[in-house]
């Protein structure tokens, strides 16, 4: 052992070692840290700061350049302007790097005067309380060890709860079942798959039963399990077919142009005229009835239930009601805009092809009946959450394609399996939307799916979902006026941006547009209409006619459009809608008024109307009108 | 000292969003005329480099003992730590490093075909021998991981010895987790979740940024939290440095208590004697000795159990159980395609049924993986209830074997060594005399 002056000789001193040396050190650490700290602030701004030329600027160069794709002078803009892009990113990669590595060296300049500030002003470590005794260390040591395992136990805990809802072993084992005992079927779907038809077999799809607690007594037989048939058994509806009916949301092609004979012009509910039958629709909703022979089919909803009607055109009397149970995935607390938000459950039109009934519904989910009510599928397709006005978008059938577009968590257009309602493709869409998309054939034969949005107006190949064109930098807002179709130009319009004419056949190209009106204003929530020679239109107090150049032909004044219900053309005469009211009046260059025609007081028309020959159907009121000619 | 702490913390942050990955320019919109160069792998690292840095390490770690138990110099094993972290960590950009080699071992003795590179396996084996040999020199001088944190430590605190206790388990869970992943070749969770690689290679992802920033944050007071709390190599070294051949000494010849070493270890790597209790109270603990002992079987068991129970969520880290998944899910919701996963999958040959099948037999395997995993953790925590039950007597302060990074800090604090220092610069200066 040595002696207490063995100790006191052999100690270090107490006193910093160098106050000048300390004081240097940390002056020099603390000049290091603000000059670090003054690269660091100007590399955060280079990070945080955007470039100079905008990808907005590039945007609208690529609009242009889409409208002229032969100018070489706006191609040599264009590449201009990327190249100029390209040297800005770069630029801005190299003074980060260089920032790096300054505040690398400025950090380590501070690190290392900082370690020899506290180094020299190092002073005698002076011990006051003895170390706490062993055993109670122990103590205390062994208790926390203990909580350790309960904090573990309770992250595993947490993490077996989260991981209940992975797939399981079972689930996999009898998947695998299933898929063996399937296995001539999943053949001939490989060979399907190879050729390129890549729609599965019906056998996955998990047919709904109907809700059974209704006391409808029109209600199909719910008991039956339904049977999608072999695809190679059914026969689609041709696109010609399609013409004669009034299958989808505003007819064939989405051109509200009616042209079926006996047609009635004039009716009155309080008269009575040529009202043929009224019958109470049970639920409410904005969809629109449509036809296929002497079917009519119109949906209505609430939040928690949604129903499918089908009556008969000639009598009114309700044939069935369509119920099914909703999938659990499918959200209850979507969006609907409180304006109209107990019609939002029901806004999506459903679409007919002859055989099968389907229908959207305002949570996302879509149904398929057979004519004579029975379930046939029922699909949850895609969210509709964040979709501020509620799903709108209704449905298109080609061949065998149900085209659905939902809006909502993504911007979605799918193509399902009419048999069976699997995904068979998916589009990928540019802009938002809450108007419907329209199937029309151009005039060089080729069919389109044709959905505008914000702020695009694009083409779809309904076969595969591929995107054919995209018209950009035409619309704007919250477009809900559905286009429409003349045969030759698709016509798609939007309140304060513009109406346009767009050629299908050359990807959308822009033949007009018109985006300043003298009083009036563009729509914005009905659609425009056309007979080849002129657009016509109507927002608010005003009805618009535009020619086939884009020329403002008349902007009338008309008493005020209280509707959401669009116009149409029938046998030469435009019907435009407002309240309860039909007012009917010449198409052409000059508009004259020449009837009115009233419902009662509390029909309001928010839905476009559908027609049979010698039959119009309107939802007005909770109820659907059949006008035809009557003795009365 | 707040006020240098509060720089460093800044300068850390700002260090973050300097190292961020930031977004690639998009290739151009249309006919340039420029041919975009085929990508291509990096070519593969020489194989000298290997051998340089083999020998870097085992002469690292040999210089290291040399400073740390001969020449007893702090200011060299500074040096050291500083030229390790150049090299190791800025140089070669913390790969291949010790530390993620535990994977790559695990890999290859648990999956059949999965061999290992000499490099790896001596960067795994070196350590380890060096640390049986001379204790946790490597730990204290040569780890780039551990050199970026010790050159970050300004105003060390003591941390609670009880907390160490519990703390120190830790890296056993994160052990036993990156081994159970490496050999169901589901990740590298050591190397995913590597808080200063970002650092070295001057780029990362923003989490990995702001984790490593927190703990070089915290380590301004703490010392080295990541190699005392989190890093699973190091607690495999804290066995090994129990075991030891040679060890750190805190005083280069017999300890006079004088307690100045109490606090000099910013790591609690300093023991203070306990031969103050009591001969006639030493019986107290045998109950609690008896229960820890009984604990450690109950302990494996019941966390084997658990670990097990939780093959579900953890096999969803494989890739392959997670493709299943998302097939199956497409398949019960009739669509196709919805990831590039499972696009790639449906582009392929292999059959669903067969994916499905593989997923089933890696669920087994983290089944007896979790069994493994748990029971060695329940094992490893019984063990320490043990080692806390336990007295030893010590009387005079020690270097813990296990803990010590043999940094050299605590020699400057010794009265002895001064003295120490002292007679042998005398007994030089004679020598040169004569």
């Amino acid at each position: 052992m040595m002696s207490e002056a063995d100790q006191t000789a052999a100690a270090p001193t107490g006193e910093p070692i160098s106050r000048l040396g300390r004081n240097v050190a940390w002056s020099v650490a603390l000049i290091a840290a603000l000059l670090s700290i003054a690269v660091g602030v100007v590399l955060v701004f280079t990070y945080a700061s955007g470039e100079t030329i905008t990808e907005e600027q590039l945007g609208s160069l690529r609009a242009v350049l889409a409208e002229q794709p032969d100018n070489e002078a706006v191609k040599q803009q264009f590449r201009e302007l990327d190249a100029k892009v390209r040297q800005q990113y770069h630029a801005r990669i190299d003074r980060y790097e260089t920032g790096a590595f300054w505040l690398v060296i400025g950090i380590g300049v501070m690190l290392l005067s900082g370690a020899i500030g506290a180094e020299l002003g190092r002073e005698l470590p002076a011990p006051e309380q003895a170390p706490e005794p062993e055993p109670l260390v122990q103590r205390i040591s062994r208790a926390s060890v203990a909580f350790g395992v309960g904090l573990l136990c309770v992250v595993g805990v947490y993490l077996a709860y989260q991981g209940r809802t992975a797939i399981d072993e079972e689930q996999f084992a009898s998947a695998i079942h299933e898929i063996e005992q399937k296995e001539p079927a999943d053949k001939s779907q490989s060979l399907a798959s190879k050729t390129g038809n890549t729609e599965k077999t019906p056998d996955n799809v998990k047919p709904t039963q109907p809700d059974t607690g209704d006391d409808d007594t029109s209600q199909p037989d719910a008991n039956e399990t339904p049977q999608p048939k072999d695809p190679a058994e059914v026969k689609y509806a041709s696109y010609e077919e399609y013409a004669k009916q009034w299958a989808t949301f505003r007819g064939f092609e989405g051109r509200a142009v009616c042209n079926f004979k006996d047609i009635p012009q004039e009716w009155n509910e309080e008269t009575g005229k040529n009202i043929a039958w009224k019958s109470p629709i049970p639920m409410k909703g904005l969809s629109s009835p449509i036809v296929w022979g002497d079917k009519v089919f119109v949906t209505g909803a609430s939040r928690e239930k949604r129903e499918v009607y089908c009556f008969d055109a000639k009598t009114g009397q309700k044939l069935w009601t369509g119920q099914y149970k909703s999938n659990p995935d499918a959200p209850s607390d979507y969006d609907v805009y409180d304006s109209v938000s107990e019609l939002m459950h029901a806004a999506p039109t459903p679409v007919a092809d002859g055989t099968h009934v389907y229908a959207m519904f305002g949570n996302g989910e879509v149904v398929c009946f057979d004519f004579n009510g029975k379930l046939v599928w029922s699909r949850y397709v895609a969210s509709p959450m964040d979709n501020m006005y509620g799903n709108s978008g209704s449905l298109l059938k080609y061949k065998n394609t149900l085209i659905v577009l939902i809006d909502g968590e993504e911007l979605g257009l799918y193509g399902l399996n009419g048999l069976t309602g699997k995904q068979i493709w998916s589009g990928e869409r540019y802009g938002n939307t809450w108007a419907s998309p329209i199937l029309i054939k151009t005039p060089k034969g080729k069919v389109q799916v044709v959905v505008s949005s914000n702020p695009t107006v694009e083409g779809f190949d309904p076969n595969d979902g591929k995107n054919l064109w995209r018209s950009e930098n035409i619309l704007g807002g919250d477009v809900a006026p559905t286009p429409t179709f003349d045969g030759q130009r698709v016509y798609a319009a939007m309140n304060g941006y513009s109406l346009v004419a767009l050629d299908p056949d050359r990807e959308g190209k822009m033949l007009w547009e018109v985006w300043e009106l003298e009083y009036a204003s563009l729509p914005d929530a009905t659609s425009p209409v056309s007979d080849g020679k002129h657009v016509w239109f109507y927002h608010a107090a005003d009805l618009v006619c535009i020619n086939d150049k884009g020329e403002t032909i008349y902007e009338q004044e008309m008493d005020g459009y209280t509707s959401y219900a669009s116009p149409t053309i029938v046998n030469g005469k435009l019907w435009t809608f407002s309240d309860n009211k039909t007012i009917v009046g010449t198409t052409g260059a000059e508009w004259k008024q020449t009837r009115v025609n009233e419902l009662a007081k509390n029909a309001r028309l928010d839905a476009s109307p559908a027609f049979a020959p010698g039959r119009v159907f309107l939802r007005a009121g909770g109820h659907l009108y059949c006008i035809a000619k009557t003795e009365k | 000292m707040r006020v240098a702490v509060f720089l460093l913390v800044l300068l850390a942050l700002l260090a973050g969003v300097a190292f961020a990955e930031g977004p690639r320019v998009e290739p151009p919109e249309f006919e340039s005329g420029y041919t975009l160069p085929n990508p291509s792998d990096p070519a593969a690292k020489a194989e000298w480099w290997h051998a340089v840095d083999v020998a870097l390490l085992a002469g690292g770690i040999l210089l290291a003992t040399v400073l740390v138990l001969k020449r007893r110099s702090r200011l060299g094993v500074l040096l050291l730590t500083v030229g390790a972290l150049i090299y190791f960590g800025f140089i070669r950009q913390g790969c291949v490093c010790p530390i993620g080699a535990v994977q790559n071992v695990a890999q290859s003795v648990f999956q059949s075909g999965v061999g290992i590179a000499a490099v790896v396996a001596l960067f795994f084996a070196i350590p380890l021998v060096t640390t049986l040999l001379f204790g946790r020199t490597f730990c204290g001088s040569i780890c780039p991981l551990g050199a970026i944190q010790d050159v970050t430590l300004l105003k060390p605190i003591q941390v609670p010895r009880w907390l160490e206790h519990s703390l120190g388990l830790v890296p056993w869970v994160y052990l036993s987790l990156a081994v159970l992943f490496a050999a169901t070749g589901s990740l590298y969770l050591i190397c995913q979740f590597d808080p200063f690689v970002a650092f070295f290679r001057f780029a990362g992802p923003m989490p990995i940024i702001v984790f490593g920033v927190c703990l070089l944050a915290l380590g301004t007071f703490i010392g080295r939290p990541y190699c005392r709390f989190l890093c699973p190599y190091g607690a495999i070294l804290r066995v090994c440095g129990r075991l030891s051949w040679k060890r750190v000494t805190i005083t280069p010849e017999e300890c006079v208590n004088c307690r100045l070493c109490e606090d000099a270890c910013p790591f609690g790597a300093i023991n203070p004697p306990n031969d103050q209790v009591r001969r006639d109270r030493r019986t107290e603990g045998k109950g609690a000795l008896i229960g820890a002992i009984i604990a450690v079987p109950v302990l494996a068991a019941a966390l084997g159990w658990g670990g097990s129970m939780l093959r579900k969520p953890l096999s969803q880290l494989h890739p392959r159980v997670r493709l299943a998944q998302m097939i199956y899910l497409e398949e019960q919701a009739g669509v196709e395609g919805k990831s590039e996963e499972t696009q790639f999958f449906r582009a392929g040959k292999t059959p669903v049924t067969e994916l499905y099948a593989q997923a089933n037999d890696l669920r087994s395997t983290f089944y007896w993986g979790g069994w493994l995993a748990g029971g060695f953790v329940g094992m490893v925590i019984g063990l320490k209830l043990v080692e806390l039950s336990v007295r030893r007597t010590r009387t005079e302060y020690e270097a813990d074997r296990g803990k010590c990074l043999a940094c050299a800090r605590c020699y400057r604090y010794c009265p002895i060594e001064h003295r120490w220092r002292k007679q042998k610069k005398t007994k030089e200066t004679s020598t040169h005399d004569e």
